[in-house]
């Protein structure tokens, strides 16, 4: 049974996208997503072992740190896990979240690595829901179970079809302010320029008047 | 088990994250050897909305590169397996900050589909399954599509709220500027006279 577990482990690393990390960096994230939207975060961490020139999983005792801000940059949860981790939220507004995580380096510096591996997923909506373990909790048959989902999906779909509209609608009102403030400023600088003009014949005839030259 | 360690190596990563002005952001994915895999990315915010991207294979070999764009999708074959890199590049710009949306995908999409329930035992696939399974797909590419509207929306709402704000301050440095242009007019135009008057004076009393 451990050798399956090493095996499963194996292949979530291989098959997860990542990337490499500094020891102060941090590392930022966007979704744009509508209210009411689950993500679900994973990662693990791996270290470069010197001495046998590979990449190996990073020691328990290294943290990592996660933050999650909402669109009014409100912080909505901030939080220290392990070399590996999972991190849930669920965003009750709709916008840009921010995802960001960095090391907690205090206990990294000690072990003198310089860079590191991070293995991240982010899931968001129907995706992050887990169904194996729906299907194990609630005793769904598997047509019920691909019903559920097709259920979520559709749910998901018109959330974001519904936050689409309200972007939509925030865009088409800059739009129109930027057209109304084109129009206005020509206005007002149209009337600048005549009377500018004006003001400045009218100056210069008097005071050529005053010093006698006309 | 075996079965399940073969298809669990589909997998599609979709991000989108920040690239700093003049810095270099790499992704890698382990891909095994024959493993068709797709590299999708659209630059959402930011300046001129480009990008340089690279994809590297283990052996450092360029799988695919491209200068200055905005979106592109790269679909290739591992010809070897291992570790291929994908970096992309904003060093060319010294003041824009770009998001950019990633999403890498290694293997069959429809093993990926198919394989996200719990592998059906109960023996052949009913009508229902089936159908549901056709839905269940067809509802993925409605998410796929809608992603790639709400980063065209989003890169679009961007550039119109830049405009906003270019358009507000040029306006009212434009005003400035007239202004002061006229009465600098004046000004100016008076000095010449004064000299001269001056000088008549001077000539006069002479």
């Amino acid at each position: 049974m451990k050798i399956v577990h090493v095996f499963l482990l194996l292949v979530q690393l291989a098959s997860s996208l990542f990337f490499e990390m500094g020891e102060k960096e941090t590392k930022c994230f966007v979704e744009e997503i509508p209210e009411e939207t689950m993500v679900v975060g994973k990662y693990n961490t791996q270290l470069f072992d010197d001495k046998i020139n590979e990449w190996q999983p990073s020691a328990p005792g290294m943290g990592m740190h996660v933050e999650v801000s909402d669109p009014e940059q409100k912080v909505m949860l901030k939080r220290d896990y392990g070399a590996e981790g999972k991190f849930t939220f669920t965003a009750h507004k709709p916008g840009e979240h921010q995802i960001c995580i960095h090391s907690n380096s205090t206990k990294w510096a000690l072990m003198a690595h310089e860079k590191m591996r991070i293995h991240l997923d982010l899931q968001v909506g129907d995706t992050a829901v887990d169904y194996k373990k729906v299907a194990s909790t609630e005793k769904l048959t598997q047509l019920q179970l691909r019903v559920r989902q097709l259920q979520d999906q559709v749910t998901q779909i018109q959330k974001e079809q519904n936050y689409q509209r309200v972007r939509e609608e925030k865009f088409r009102t800059t739009s129109e302010s930027t057209n109304s403030r084109v129009l206005w400023w020509s206005f007002i600088q149209t009337v600048i320029l005549i009377s500018a003009g004006v003001w400045q014949i009218r100056h210069m005839r008097t005071f050529f008047e005053a010093k006698k030259l006309v | 088990m075996y079965l399940f360690l073969l298809l669990g190596i589909a997998s599609s990563t979709e991000l989108t994250f920040e690239l700093e002005q003049r810095s270099i952001q790499c992704f890698m994915e382990d891909i095994p050897k024959g493993e068709q895999s797709i590299l999708e990315f659209q630059v959402v915010t930011g300046g001129k909305l480009d990008i340089d991207i690279e994809l590297k294979d283990s052996e450092d070999n360029i799988v695919y590169e491209k200068r200055r764009t905005s979106y592109d999708q790269a679909p290739f074959t591992a010809k070897i397996g291992g570790i291929y890199k994908a970096c992309f590049s904003n060093k060319f710009s010294s003041i824009s900050h770009k998001v950019v949306f990633l999403d890498w995908l290694v293997g069959d999409i429809d093993e990926l589909e198919r394989h996200d329930l719990p592998i059906n035992e109960e023996g052949p696939l009913s009508k229902a399954d089936i159908s549901a399974e056709n839905v269940h797909s067809n509802m993925r590419k409605v998410r796929d599509y809608q992603t790639h509207h709400r980063l065209r929306e989003a890169s679009g709402r961007s550039f119109a709220e830049q405009l906003y704000t270019k358009i507000h301050f040029w306006g009212f440095l434009q005003s400035i500027i007239m202004v002061l242009v006229s009465l600098s007019h004046v000004v100016i135009l008076r000095s010449f006279f004064q000299d001269r008057a001056d000088q008549k004076h001077r000539l006069a009393r002479t």
